[in-house]
């Protein structure tokens, strides 16, 4: 079985042969290729982008549950097969899920992120783009991978392309090595200020992979658009009025947790 | 047919498939919280952000909203954190800043005082008067008095003026006379009702 976090150190050499190779292609944009690599190595932090229902969750438990433990822990109050639960949870797309994470050691702990230099992250599935600590990285097994590990790394049959993880996989150090490596060419033809969503936003992303369980006080900030923010406020209006359906007042209710743990400082909202 | 992909039930969130294409919807469930995503997108919904597979059909948007918000209602029983419209408006407000007071106070005024949404603006600036930022905050907090005063004198003008047409001033001058009448009528629908047959003999009681 394969040790992902090992394999990443393993592949230091070539990345920095990748990245020597994709600044010295870059004729008079070197400098600027390198100043992106330097952002990346400066800036470079883990974001999970959250739904509201998500953070509110995340701030009131203290953690944020990977799907195996999810699983475990409705199988302790069903007394239902984990297994089970998980497949049912998963359907279609439950191969593909336990086919990467049991071809590593430990893949049952993984848990996923993106690397982020600022802006929203990867939104669709989450407004609030929570970003942990500068320490976080360096703290425990981090391995980042080029891009979505479940698109790109396995098959719709759940074979793993072990060769591609070993060719593309970082370790926190050379996070900064595998970005330029996927995006200098297009760092040095965008300006400065895009490269936040060159780097993570819908659909692309570098993926990163981790085993710590992140709580509130390893988040940093929690970045949301002002738009989104004020969505959720005028819930509250509309309440007054014409009352809300469950949907809402759920949305509103995780708003309010939110609220209250930015109040009482267990995080940092920060709006753009 | 719209058939159901993925679902987050605890938060209302789902993919469906209509018309070989599917979307991504969230409450409040407006057009403009319905976003195309692709077939990777379900996937990623289900294996990385917690959405359950799902595979059940409705034949209206309706019908499935109205599942979703049932399930919403269901498994978000367990949780200590919801409240009531009343309860939420209040705890938003709370710790809202003063300038979504302001927003606030710029729509009631254009929408809810024209339409006489009387209920919902007093209300609502009832909550906003006691709230620390507003009373640090002169100009808004005066002028959340100043709305609730119009808010009165509005509704009170034109309950005078509902008054007048539909006389209902006359009517409560003839109250004590209508009184009597709906009670004669209400004991003969009792001995009606003893008797078991609607044709009641004896005199007609109600005073002419």
């Amino acid at each position: 079985m394969a040790n992902l976090f090992q394999l990443s150190e393993l592949n230091t050499a070539r990345l920095e042969d990748a990245f020597g190779e994709v600044v010295e292609s870059s004729g008079a944009a070197k400098d600027k290729v390198e100043r992106f690599a330097e952002r990346v190595r400066q800036d470079g932090r883990v974001s999970i982008n959250m739904r509201t229902y998500v953070l509110a969750s995340f701030v009131v438990n203290g953690r944020h549950l990977n799907v195996y433990e999810w699983a475990e822990h409705q199988a302790r109050l069903s007394d239902t097969d984990k297994d089970r639960i998980l497949q049912e949870k998963l359907g279609k797309w439950y191969a593909k899920r336990v086919a990467f994470d049991s071809f590593f050691e430990g893949g049952q702990g993984f848990r996923y992120g993106a690397l982020n230099i600022g802006g929203l992250g990867v939104g669709k599935f989450g407004r609030f783009c929570s970003v942990l600590g500068e320490s976080f990285g360096s703290s425990g097994p981090m391995a980042y991978l080029r891009g979505d590990s479940l698109k790109d790394y396995v098959s719709d049959y759940g074979a793993v392309d072990a060769q591609a993880i070993e060719r593309d996989v970082a370790p926190h150090s050379h996070r900064a090595e595998l970005a330029t490596v996927k995006h200098g060419a297009d760092a040095a033809s965008t300006t400065e200020d895009e490269w936040p969503r060159l780097l993570c936003s819908d659909p692309d992303f570098v993926e990163a992979i981790f085993l710590d369980a992140a709580g509130p006080s390893e988040v940093d900030r929690v970045r949301v658009s002002q738009s989104d923010y004020d969505e959720l406020y005028w819930l509250a209006f509309r309440s007054y009025d014409l009352g809300l359906s469950e949907g809402e007042r759920a949305l509103g209710a995780d708003f309010v947790a939110i609220r209250q743990a930015e109040a009482n400082e267990r995080i940092r909202i920060e709006v753009l | 047919m719209l058939e159901l992909l993925a679902i987050s039930p605890e938060d209302g969130w789902a993919v469906v498939q209509s018309d070989g294409k599917a979307t991504l919807i969230r409450p409040p469930y407006s057009g403009a919280n319905r976003q195309t995503v692709t077939a990777d997108d379900v996937e990623a919904a289900v294996n990385k952000h917690g959405f359950s597979a799902a595979s059940e059909s409705f034949d209206t948007w309706k019908e499935l909203v109205d599942s979703l918000e049932r399930q919403v209602a269901q498994s978000r029983q367990g949780l200590d954190r919801n409240l009531s419209d009343e309860e939420l408006g209040k705890a938003v407000l709370r710790d809202a800043p003063t300038e979504i007071l302001r927003q606030f106070l710029d729509r009631a005024e254009r929408e809810w005082l024209p339409q006489g949404k009387w209920s919902a603006l007093e209300n609502m600036l009832l909550d906003i008067l006691t709230l620390p930022q507003a009373k640090d905050d002169g100009q808004l907090f005066e002028r959340a008095q100043a709305l609730l005063r119009e808010s009165k004198a509005r509704k009170e003008r034109i309950a005078s003026d509902r008054r007048r047409k539909f006389g209902v001033d006359a009517i409560r001058e003839d109250f004590p006379r209508l009184k009597d009448q709906a009670e004669d009528v209400y004991a003969v629908s009792i001995e009606i009702a003893e008797r078991g047959f609607v044709l009641a003999s004896g005199p007609h009681r109600c005073r002419p």
